[in-house]
């Protein structure tokens, strides 16, 4: 998307935003208050919350990354391998975010970080396993001579075609399954946590400080469009490059 | 000729319960060039991969006696590798030393008169340099025997003429090959014997030697008898 339409989406939705705050002043707090209260937060809280939440959805993403491949690589050792990560993927996507966040909880604990990283985990790792099955089903047929003619291993196949060829549907999948794992990841902190982007935003509607609520939010905002726009577009980019 | 390069005896192919090739034998010899025109769908591309060792035939057997190497009709060359990465790829994986693999791309791809597009992504490149360049991949290993599964098809005149000419230049090379296409004109510029096939299950029906000017002609006859 263009700056303009950038700019297009940001005015309306402020324009909106507006409009809502006029009519329902009791539970929507005016922009123009939300960005004079951003202004005027403690930074270091900011980062803090802000770096709580980002390691610990990228630490649950790098995870899910690591298992996807790996199921990639154990499933095209065998046939029934790869039909058991195919069925598992299936299994995985149907149970809901919310049993992982609370079976997280009740596993390791209120002050651990690790239900946020587990729920971030269990939100990305179907997206990115999903993905890569259809792009390395897809090379495997294409590619399948080529492996045969350079006498590849398996690990061969894995290093000098599978992973380089899924690249662009990795990346792809990892834009969605970043923001899926980050708004989750979020919720998790705010069931409990003692930090975070999810526990300040809970804190805040605890209290009933709205402004600090919708702050928070905005903040969530902003770090996920972040993100997107300078990691996983600029990353997207470059592994299309040779997609003509 | 020279001495024997390549020999199948009796090859026969069955995918699931359809007989595909039916008792190939074949020969081929150091620097000849074989092509093998036929139906489309016939079994060609199977038997080339038969005698390429990608698959086993059920029955029968390939002797190869040089380095082959196998040109698919999709090229499948790698996107997301330039050119000169692609055609360094077989020796990346045999284990071969980085200053011998591109003193080995480079006089490949001089040879073949692509090297000013090594820098280049395939999709960047006209299709004659890429089936260029996936020939180059094919030789850089030392093949001594090309098999081209339709070599011309969705080239222009231009490329066509082109790869003719090259292939024209590794058959002085006494490079060996076997040509499978359905173009009986490209086929007998390039080609010392062309085998016509069968519709499927493949069968040679007749190889007619290349010499004369009524070659074009026995090979439709005979196209139109299968």
């Amino acid at each position: 998307m263009s700056l303009a339409g950038w700019f297009l989406v940001a005015i309306s939705m402020v324009a909106i935003w507006k409009l809502a705050c006029q009519f329902a002043s009791y539970a929507i707090v005016c922009p123009e208050t939300v960005f004079y209260h951003l202004l005027n937060m403690d930074l270091t809280t900011i980062v803090h919350a802000m770096t709580i939440t980002l390691s610990n959805t990228f630490a649950g993403f790098v995870l899910a990354s690591i298992a996807a491949y790996t199921s990639i690589f154990i499933g095209i050792t065998h046939p029934i391998l790869w039909s058991f990560f195919a069925s598992l993927n299936v299994l995985v996507q149907s149970v809901s975010i919310l049993i992982w966040a609370l079976l997280g909880l009740a596993i390791f604990g209120v002050a651990s970080r690790l239900p946020a990283i587990l729920v971030a985990f269990a939100a990305s790792y179907p997206i990115l396993l999903s993905s890569l099955l259809t792009s390395v089903e897809r090379l495997r047929k294409r590619y399948w001579e080529l492996s045969k003619m350079l006498k590849l291993n398996k690990l061969q196949e894995l290093v000098y075609i599978l992973v380089p060829g899924s690249l662009p549907a990795y990346i792809s999948a990892a834009r969605s399954a970043f923001g899926v794992a980050l708004r989750v990841s979020v919720v998790a902190e705010a069931f409990g946590a003692s930090g975070g982007v999810g526990y300040m935003l809970m804190l805040s509607y605890s209290i009933g400080d709205l402004v600090d609520f919708y702050t928070w939010a905005l903040l969530l905002i902003m770090l996920m469009l972040f993100v997107d726009r300078v990691l996983f577009y600029q990353l997207e980019r470059l592994a299309m490059r040779w997609v003509g | 000729m020279g001495r024997v390069v390549l020999e199948a005896h009796n090859i026969v192919k069955r995918i699931g319960d359809t007989l595909v090739i039916d008792r190939v034998s074949l020969r081929v010899c150091e620097g000849e060039v074989l092509g093998l025109i036929g139906p489309n769908a016939a079994g060609k591309t199977t038997l080339l991969r038969i005698l390429a060792g990608l698959i086993e035939p059920d029955s029968g057997h390939v002797v190869r006696r040089v380095g082959v190497g196998y040109v698919s009709q999709g090229n499948l060359l790698l996107p997301w590798l330039t050119i000169y990465k692609n055609i360094e790829l077989p020796l990346k994986v045999a284990g071969v030393g980085e200053e011998e693999r591109r003193d080995r791309v480079l006089k490949v791809a001089e040879r073949l008169g692509i090297r000013e597009y090594l820098d280049y992504y395939p999709h960047e490149v006209s299709g004659g340099t890429a089936r260029k360049a996936a020939i180059a991949r094919a030789l850089v290993t030392g093949a001594r025997l090309l098999l081209l599964d339709e070599p011309y098809t969705g080239l222009d005149v231009t490329s066509i003429l082109s790869l003719q000419d090259m292939l024209k230049e590794l058959k002085r090379e006494q490079v060996s090959m076997i040509v499978v296409s359905h173009q009986i004109a490209e086929m007998v510029e390039i080609a010392d014997r062309v085998c016509v096939t069968s519709r499927r299950p493949l069968r040679i029906v007749e190889c007619v030697e290349n010499s004369g000017d009524d070659v074009v002609y026995k090979l439709k006859k005979r196209l139109v008898e299968v």
